[in-house]
């Protein structure tokens, strides 16, 4: 790509202007002189603010004028204008395509402050008008980056005041990393790079993916042993089964006509069992028929004795015969005392009280000790005569139930009798009996185990279920298997991929770096006044550059500035042609520490290198040297001298 | 030797009643061994079978007795009175007061009722024995009970 124009406005010192660059020579070398302050840096300033919003060639940003031309500001001002524009627009052309970059801003002037800026790219790639493309922002950003990346934009617009320090300030990594992108080894190094995140990736995806399939094969083989375990349990049930069943269908022929015989034996047992206990219960109403025929016998006999006393009880009670509190004895001893006196308070015995003590003993017939005695059994006579009044009541009771059992239990002896009447139809009971419990036992047993292998199948189904949900998985794992073999294949693949594109890199950049350190120095030596005191520059694996003096001594740390600059000269330009990276050059005050035989050799350099590429180059009048001239001017494409309006703010064209 | 006291401190038997007891313990007899019935009640019912006999004095008597005094219940005491008192007809009611006459009127009467039981055993088993004293417990049921019952 070369440029074809630089339209300026309002940047900084430049109000309007316009940079022609066509190629009318066979040099496409342009010129560009002016003294200084007069905007050679600035119109370097310009550029990479177009390209990259960034002016990296300020001494500091921070204390500079404002971007804004200041008599454009000023003027704005003057008619009342709040606002002005600021506007670098670079046109240029790779082959038939043309592209325009144009960055522009407009600042607001009281209080200066700017808006900000905005690139626009229109593209042209078939010349046609009508297939020209815009493009803002980012879209437009990727553009310039196609053309002139930024990373790498000191080695196409740098400025030449600072070349001494080229290899001091810049750090080897950076000069790396741009050979690395000149050079577009970064390309093979981002493949290697994304090849290796592939492989990454793609193990980690293996890794996720890998089924453990041993685990998976053990499992099965567990749930086939349990499977075929529980198959056995149903085959040897099965087989109990079919004992049993020959055992039932056996003895149900053997009992034929024989079948009732176990209810026989049932019922007899039953029966036996049924009279024992009505034998306790005949037992249990002889001995109340006992108790209660003792019982009467005693009240029955006596009945006459004790109504009779009861009587006389109740007699001699209506009579009150009885003492009620003093003993008769008493009073026949009162009566009989020698003395006359009373035996209870000692005072004599009056023929009155004689007389009431007499008519007591004719009232009173028995003595207290007889009272006391009928009053003790007269409770218990009165039992004895309730108990047999009661007589004919409790006897129908009791003997209504000694009957009921003994009914019955002649009822139960003549069923066991007829039970055993019909047993003793049997021959052999007791082999019958035998086949009957048999019989019964395989019955049961037939019953259980018909359980237990309801309980097996569904125990197998489960185990089938399980085992082909393992096969299943295990069928899937495999698959998943050969998916990941395919998958390993792939990283196989991108490893040796990435290995390769390693290698390729390593290839380019060992290229790239000999043919950098050949190029550098063939440039060098050409630059360069002194021949044969410096052997050859050397770059190590960082891209340190070191210039090895012919004694074998490094010793790029005691070259001149003027030798820095032009080393630094010597690397960029080995640098582009070696990359074949297709951009121009723009160098500020190329040979401002240079001079002598350097200038002229530097001159016969660039003018050659001009052939193939462009070639912008801004000098000092001091610096374009007649040594220069003599060689720049037949060959320049186009040279122009910058100066300044007459109130020193504007730069023209002269 | 008839042993007499005012205040006889136990029921006594003849040996030969003894003898007897003994009989129906083995026996069993009519549910009146010992193990099944006390002899309190047994006494009463031997003298229930012997009161309508005639009594027979004691002979020979067991020295053990039969019941001691503090182990006859209140109803045997009860039925000893009453066929004293039954005996004693129009006498002095306060002749009941003489115990050892009391008892001894009992004892006669339950030593016939003994003679009568080993009767019994001899004769019948008990099993028999209930039916034949159901019937004289029916006729004893008339003609003591309905009929207001008759003196001894």
């Amino acid at each position: 790509m070369r440029l074809t124009r630089i339209e300026v406005e309002n940047f900084r010192q430049y109000q309007s202007l316009c940079f022609q660059f066509p190629k009318t020579t066979a040099w496409d070398l342009h010129i560009i002189v002016s003294d200084n302050g007069v905007g050679k840096t600035n119109l370097l300033n310009a550029i990479t603010w177009c390209l990259y919003e960034d002016e990296p060639h300020l001494g500091d940003a921070s204390k500079s004028l404002p971007r804004i031309n200041l008599k454009t500001k000023n003027r704005a001002l003057e008619r009342g204008e709040s606002t002005a524009g600021i506007a670098v627009r670079i046109y240029a052309e790779d082959g038939a395509d043309t592209i325009l970059f144009a960055r522009e801003m407009t600042v607001r002037l009281d209080p200066y402050f700017e808006y900000r800026s905005e690139l626009t790219v229109t593209a042209n790639t078939t010349g046609g008008a009508n297939d020209a493309k815009v493009l803002t922002g980012n879209d437009a950003a990727a553009y310039v980056e196609k053309y002139m990346p930024k990373k790498i934009r000191q080695y196409f617009c740098f400025d030449g005041e600072q070349l001494d320090s080229y290899f001091i300030s810049d750090k080897s990594s950076k000069i790396k990393e741009s050979i690395h992108a000149i050079s577009q080894v970064d390309v093979v190094s981002r493949i290697k790079d994304r090849l290796g995140k592939v492989v990454m990736a793609k193990q980690n995806e293996a890794g996720k993916k890998a089924p453990n399939i041993r685990a998976l094969t053990q499992e099965l083989e567990k749930a086939r042993q349990e499977a075929d375990r529980i198959s056995g349990t149903i085959s040897e049930l099965e087989k109990q089964l079919a004992i049993s069943e020959t055992v039932i269908k056996t003895n149900t022929e053997r009992l034929s006509g024989q079948e009732n015989l176990p209810d026989l034996e049932a019922k007899y047992q039953k029966l036996v069992q049924q009279r024992a206990a009505l034998e306790g219960q005949r037992e249990h109403c002889t001995e109340e028929l006992f108790a209660f025929v003792r019982e009467m016998k005693i009240a029955l006999s006596l009945y006459g004795c004790a109504r009779r006393t009861l009587d006389i009880i109740s007699e001699k009670e209506a009579q009150n015969a009885l003492p009620p509190n003093i003993d008769k004895q008493v009073l026949r001893q009162i009566l009989g005392h020698a003395d006359g006196c009373c035996l209870v308070c000692g005072q004599p015995l009056s023929s009155h009280a004689r007389g009431h003590i007499e008519e007591l003993l004719d009232k009173i017939q028995v003595s207290s000790e007889t009272s006391n005695l009928l009053m003790s059994i007269r409770s218990e006579l009165n039992r004895i005569v309730e108990t047999a009044e009661s007589y004919p009541g409790k006897k129908a009771e009791i003997l209504g139930r000694y009957k009921d059992v003994c009914d019955a239990l002649a009822e139960c002896e003549q069923n066991l009798q007829a039970v055993d009447d019909e047993r003793s139809k049997f021959d052999d009971k007791h082999q019958v009996i035998l086949w009957h419990k048999e019989r019964k036992a395989h019955e049961e047993l037939l019953e259980a185990n018909k359980n237990k292998k309801a309980v097996a199948v569904y125990q197998l189904e489960a185990a089938a279920a399980r085992q082909k949900d393992i096969e299943n998985k295990l069928s899937r794992a495999l698959e998943t298997a050969q998916a990941c073999a395919r998958l390993n294949q792939l990283i196989m693949f991108a490893s040796r991929a990435e290995s390769i594109a390693a290698e390729i890199e390593a290839e380019m950049m060992a290229e790239v770096r000999s043919k950098m350190e050949s190029r550098t120095m063939e440039y060098f030596s050409r630059l360069i006044w002194k021949k044969g005191v410096y052997s050859c520059i050397t770059l190590d694996d960082k891209y340190q550059l070191d210039l090895i003096h012919r004694d074998g001594y490094s010793c790029v740390g005691s070259c001149s500035a003027a030798e820095r600059s032009l080393l630094a000269l010597s690397f960029t330009l080995a640098l582009h042609e070696v990359s074949g990276f297709n951009s121009l050059l723009f160098i500020d005050t190329p040979v401002s520490r240079v001079t002598g035989q350097n200038r002229a050799n530097f001159a016969a350099v660039l003018q050659q290198v001009s052939r193939d590429k462009q070639l912008i180059m801004t000098f000092t009048p001091d610096e374009y040297s007649e040594n220069i001239n003599s060689v720049f001017a037949p060959a320049a494409s186009s040279s122009v001298r910058l100066a300044m309006n007459e109130e020193q703010d504007i730069t023209t064209i002269e | 030797m008839e042993l007499k006291s005012k205040h006889p401190d136990r029921i006594n038997i003849s040996k030969r009643a003894r003898e007897i007891v003994d009989k129906i313990d083995k026996a069993k007899y009519f549910g009146l061994q010992d193990s099944a019935v006390s002899r309190s009640e047994l006494f009463s019912f031997a003298m229930a079978v012997g009161v309508d006999t005639v009594p027979t004095k004691l002979e020979n008597i067991y020295s053990g007795g039969l019941v001691l005094e503090k182990s006859i219940d209140s109803r045997t005491k009860a039925l000893m009175y009453a066929l004293f008192i039954n005996r004693l007809g129009d006498g002095d009611l306060d002749e009941m007061t003489k115990k050892d006459q009391v008892y001894s009127l009992a004892q006669e009467y339950a030593n016939t009722g003994f003679e009568i039981m080993e009767d019994y055993m001899g004769r019948k088993k008990d099993s028999e024995l209930i039916w034949e004293l159901l019937e004289d417990l029916d006729l004893q049921y008339r003609t003591q009970v309905m009929q207001g019952g008759t003196r001894l």
